[in-house]
C-alpha cells in the first residue's frame, strides 16, 4: 500500500514539473522520426511479451502512447 | 514539368533547322505554353513575406514541415482550394518549418505545391502566430487580420475550412 | 528565368525518382509479398501491414513457429482501425516439474493414456505437448470532441486446445502542454476458459498410473488490468514514460500438468500413498485463487548523433512473493537511410514465489496436504535470472518497403529452493536456453 501510494504521489510530482518541459509545435522533427516512435518495432514487442510470459512470472507494464510528432 | 524539359528540347532543336518567321512563330507559342504550364504547377518560394502586397485578397497561411503526417494530407486539398479560388482573390502561402530546408524540397518532390512557398526555419513567423500545434493555419480577411485559425488538418473537415475561405472572400467582394 | 531554372533541375530530380521507383516495383520485394506498386514509407494513406515469422528454439524442449499479420488505416477523421491475427504452431517437451533422480522415472500423460519416461539424472520432460494457437486482436483509436482527448477500444480472443482467453479494453488518453506530455489511463477485462487434457486433476493429489485418473470439469479465471502512464518529451531528442500497472486475477490458476517431486532423507522418490497412484509419489500444483500483481516501468528514448537508444527499466511484485526487475535496452545504429543495425540487451531477475518449492520432503509434503497450502514446482515460479542478447537489422526492400530480421540468444538459470540428500549431484534446476529469430515486412 505504501508503495502505490509513493507510486502515486511520484507521478503526480513528475506531472506537475513536467509543465515546463517540452519543445514547441513545431520542432519536433527529430520525435516525428519512426525510429523514435515510444512503440517502434510493435510486432517484435508483442512476441517478446507473449515469450516472457511463458517462461517467467512477470508480464506486462509496458504502455501506451505519446511522444511522436504532436500533429492534429 | 516533364513537359518542361521537352519542350526546351524541342525548342532548341527545331530552332537549328526551321525559317527565320516560323521560328519565332513557333518559340513564341512554346514559351506561351511552358509559361503557363509553369505557372499552373510548383509553388514558388518566395524570398520574403510582406503581407502589404496582399491586400484586398484573403490571404490562407498554412505552416506544415516535411516531418507532419497530416500536412501531407493537406496538400492536395489546399492546392484545390488556391485552384478554385484564386480568381475570386485566394492567395495560399505556406511557411514551411523545417529547419533544414532541403527537407521541404525532397517532400515537394513527392507532394508538390500549387501555392506559394516561404521558408522560416528558426521559427520566427510561428512564434509570432503563436501556434499550437502542427499544422496550422489561419485565414485573413482583405485588411490582413486573422479571422479564423484551424488547428491541425483532418479529411473530414474539409467543408468547415472552406466554408471560412468563402466567407472571407464573399466579404470582399462586397466591398 | 531563375525560377524556371531551379524547378527544371527539381523536375528532373522529380523524373529521376519516378523512374527509380517504377524500376523497383518490376523487380519485385525480396520475398514475394505483393508489392504496393509505387511504394512510400508509411504515407499514412490505406492500410498500413506488418507481416512477420517468428521461428523460438529451446535447446532438446519447446519449438514454436509464429506467422503473424497486424494491418491497420487511418480514416478520414483522424481514427484509427486496426487488426492483428497470430498463429502459433508449438512442439516439444517441457519440464513437468519433478526433479531428476538417479533412478529412472514413469509418469502418466496428462489424457491418462500412456506413459513417458525420464532415465536416471534426466531432467523429466513431458514431450506430449504439442499445441497450436489462434489469436485474433481488433481494435479502433477514436479522436473526442476535445481534439486533446482519445480513446483507443481494443478486443481480443485467443483459442488453443486447453485455452480460450476472451478480453476487452479501454484506454483514455489526454495530451497537455502542446502535446508535450500525454497522460493514458487504461482498463482491461480478460476471460480465461482452461480445459486440461484430461479433465482437470484434484490439486495437492497424487499422480496416478494409467486408466486411474480423479478429475473434475473445466475451470475458469478473470482478469482486470488498470495501466496509468505519463508520457513526456523532455527535449528534442528525448522522450521519457513512466508507468503504474496493476493486474488482479481470480479463478484457476495452475498448471494442470506440472507436479512436485516427493523425496526422502537421501534425495530418492518415496512411494505413494493413495491406491492406484504410481509407484513415486508426485503432488499435483495447488495455487492461490486469486493473484495481484503491481508494476512500476520507466522508459526513456534518446536520438544520439544519428542513432536511437533506449534503456527501460521495470520493477513488479506479487501478493504471491514474486518480485522482480528487467533491464532493458536497444542502440540503434542507423548506418544509412536505407539500413540499420541495433544490438539488445535485456536483464531479468526474479525473485520465487512464497510456495515454490524444487522438491518436497515428506515432512514437508505430508504438511502442506494437511493444511491445503499453496504449492508449484514450475520452474517458472522460482528464482531465476535470464539474460537476452541479440542482433537486429533493418533494411529497405528494392520497392522502398520496411523490413528487418533480428536474432537472439536467451539464457535463463534458475536457483531451487533447496537440495536434499543426493539431490546435490543432480541439476536440479536445469538452464532454459532459446534461440530467437524473427523476420519482419512492412508495406
Amino acid at each position: 500500500m505504501k508503495f502505490v501510494l509513493f507510486t502515486l504521489l511520484l507521478s503526480t510530482v513528475l506531472v506537475s514539473g513536467c509543465s515546463s518541459l517540452g519543445v514547441k509545435p513545431w520542432e519536433k522533427d527529430i520525435l516525428a522520426r519512426d525510429d523514435m516512435a515510444l512503440e517502434s518495432a510493435s510486432m517484435d514487442s508483442s512476441f517478446d511479451d507473449h515469450i516472457y510470459f511463458s517462461k517467467e512470472a512477470s508480464s506486462g507494464g509496458k504502455g501506451f502512447g505519446g511522444g511522436g510528432c504532436g500533429c492534429n | 514539368m516533364h513537359t518542361g524539359i521537352i519542350q526546351k528540347k524541342v525548342v532548341t532543336m527545331t530552332l537549328t533547322k526551321m525559317p527565320a518567321i516560323t521560328k519565332i512563330l513557333f518559340s513564341m507559342l512554346l514559351s506561351i505554353m511552358l509559361f503557363s504550364n509553369v505557372q499552373a504547377q510548383d509553388g514558388q518560394w518566395l524570398d520574403k513575406l510582406d503581407l502589404q502586397e496582399y491586400k484586398n485578397k484573403v490571404v490562407y497561411i498554412d505552416f506544415w514541415a516535411s516531418w507532419c503526417g497530416p500536412c501531407r494530407k493537406s496538400f492536395p486539398w489546399i492546392n484545390a482550394m488556391q485552384e478554385k479560388y484564386a480568381d475570386k482573390g485566394l492567395v495560399i502561402i505556406g511557411v514551411n518549418l523545417d529547419a533544414d530546408v532541403e527537407q521541404a524540397h525532397k517532400f515537394l518532390e513527392k507532394t508538390p505545391a500549387k501555392f506559394k512557398l516561404f521558408s522560416d526555419p528558426n521559427g520566427t513567423l510561428a512564434e509570432q502566430y503563436k501556434l499550437i500545434g502542427m499544422p496550422s493555419s489561419f485565414v485573413l480577411d482583405g485588411n490582413g487580420e486573422v479571422r479564423h485559425r484551424h488547428v491541425g488538418f483532418k479529411k473530414s473537415s474539409v467543408k468547415e475550412y472552406e466554408k471560412s475561405i468563402v466567407s472571407l472572400l464573399n466579404e470582399l467582394k462586397t466591398k | 528565368m531563375k525560377n524556371n531554372l531551379i524547378k527544371n533541375s527539381d523536375t528532373s530530380t522529380a523524373k529521376n525518382t519516378g523512374v527509380r521507383n517504377l524500376l523497383k516495383t518490376a523487380t519485385g520485394c525480396l520475398l514475394g509479398v505483393t508489392a504496393v506498386a509505387g511504394a512510400q514509407a508509411a504515407s499514412g494513406e490505406g492500410w498500413e501491414t506488418d507481416v512477420a515469422l517468428l521461428y523460438y528454439s529451446e535447446t532438446d524442449r519447446v519449438s514454436a513457429l509464429e506467422p503473424a499479420i497486424a494491418t491497420k488505416k487511418t480514416l478520414d477523421d483522424d481514427s484509427v482501425v486496426g487488426f492483428k491475427f497470430v498463429f502459433d504452431a508449438l512442439t516439444g517437451a517441457s519440464a513437468n516439474g519433478a526433479t531428476a533422480s538417479n533412478s529412472p522415472q514413469t509418469f502418466t500423460r496428462p489424457s491418462g493414456n500412456g506413459t513417458y519416461t525420464a532415465g536416471a539424472n534426466e531432467t523429466p520432460l513431458d514431450d506430449t505437448f504439442r499445441d497450436t494457437r489462434i489469436s485474433l486482436t481488433a481494435n479502433y483509436q477514436q479522436p473526442l470532441e476535445n481534439r486533446m482527448n482519445k480513446v483507443v477500444w481494443g478486443a481480443n480472443v485467443s483459442n488453443e486446445y486447453d485455452f480460450l482467453s476472451i478480453g476487452g479494453s479501454g484506454t483514455f488518453m489526454h495530451d497537455m502542454n502542446q502535446r508535450n506530455t500525454t497522460l493514458s489511463l487504461g482498463f482491461s477485462f480478460e476471460q480465461d476458459s482452461i480445459k486440461p487434457v484430461g479433465g482437470t486433476p484434484i490439486p495437492l493429489g497424487e499422480m496416478k498410473a494409467q486408466g486411474n485418473q480423479v478429475r473434475t470439469g473445466d475451470e475458469s479465471r478473470s482478469i482486470v488490468e488498470m495501466l496509468v502512464g505519463v508520457t513526456q518529451v523532455i527535449d528534442s531528442k528525448t522522450l521519457m514514460q513512466f508507468n503504474y500497472g496493476l493486474a488482479v486475477s481470480d479463478g484457476y490458476h495452475n498448471d494442470a500438468y506440472k507436479i512436485t517431486s516427493v523425496v526422502d532423507a537421501n534425495g530418492d522418490n518415496v512411494s505413494s500413498l493413495d491406491a492406484g497412484s504410481l509407484d513415486n509419489r508426485y503432488l499435483y500444483e495447488n495455487r492461490p485463487d486469486s493473484r495481484t500483481k503491481h508494476s512500476v516501468y520507466g522508459k526513456v528514448k534518446r536520438f544520439m548523433g544519428g542513432d536511437v537508444a533506449d534503456i527501460s527499466y521495470r520493477y513488479m511484485f506479487d501478493d504471491w512473493g514474486v518480485a522482480s526487475s528487467t533491464v532493458d535496452m536497444h542502440y540503434r545504429f542507423n548506418v544509412s537511410p536505407s539500413w540499420y543495425v541495433e544490438p539488445h540487451v535485456r536483464y531479468y531477475s526474479q525473485q520465487a514465489a512464497d510456495f515454490y518449492n524444487t522438491s518436497l520432503t515428506e515432512a514437508q509434503a505430508n504438511t502442506i496436504v494437511a493444511t491445503n497450502d499453496d504449492l508449484t514446482s514450475d520452474y517458472r515460479l522460482g528464482d531465476m535470472d535470464a539474460t537476452t542478447v541479440g542482433l537486429k537489422f533493418g533494411f529497405l526492400t528494392p520497392d522502398g518497403n520496411k523490413s528487418s530480421i533480428r536474432v537472439e540468444y536467451y539464457n535463463q538459470t534458475g536457483t531451487a529452493s533447496q537440495v536434499i540428500g543426493n539431490q546435490s549431484s543432480q541439476d536440479l534446476v536445469p538452464d532454459v536456453d532459446a534461440v530467437i529469430v524473427q523476420y519482419n515486412y512492412s508495406f
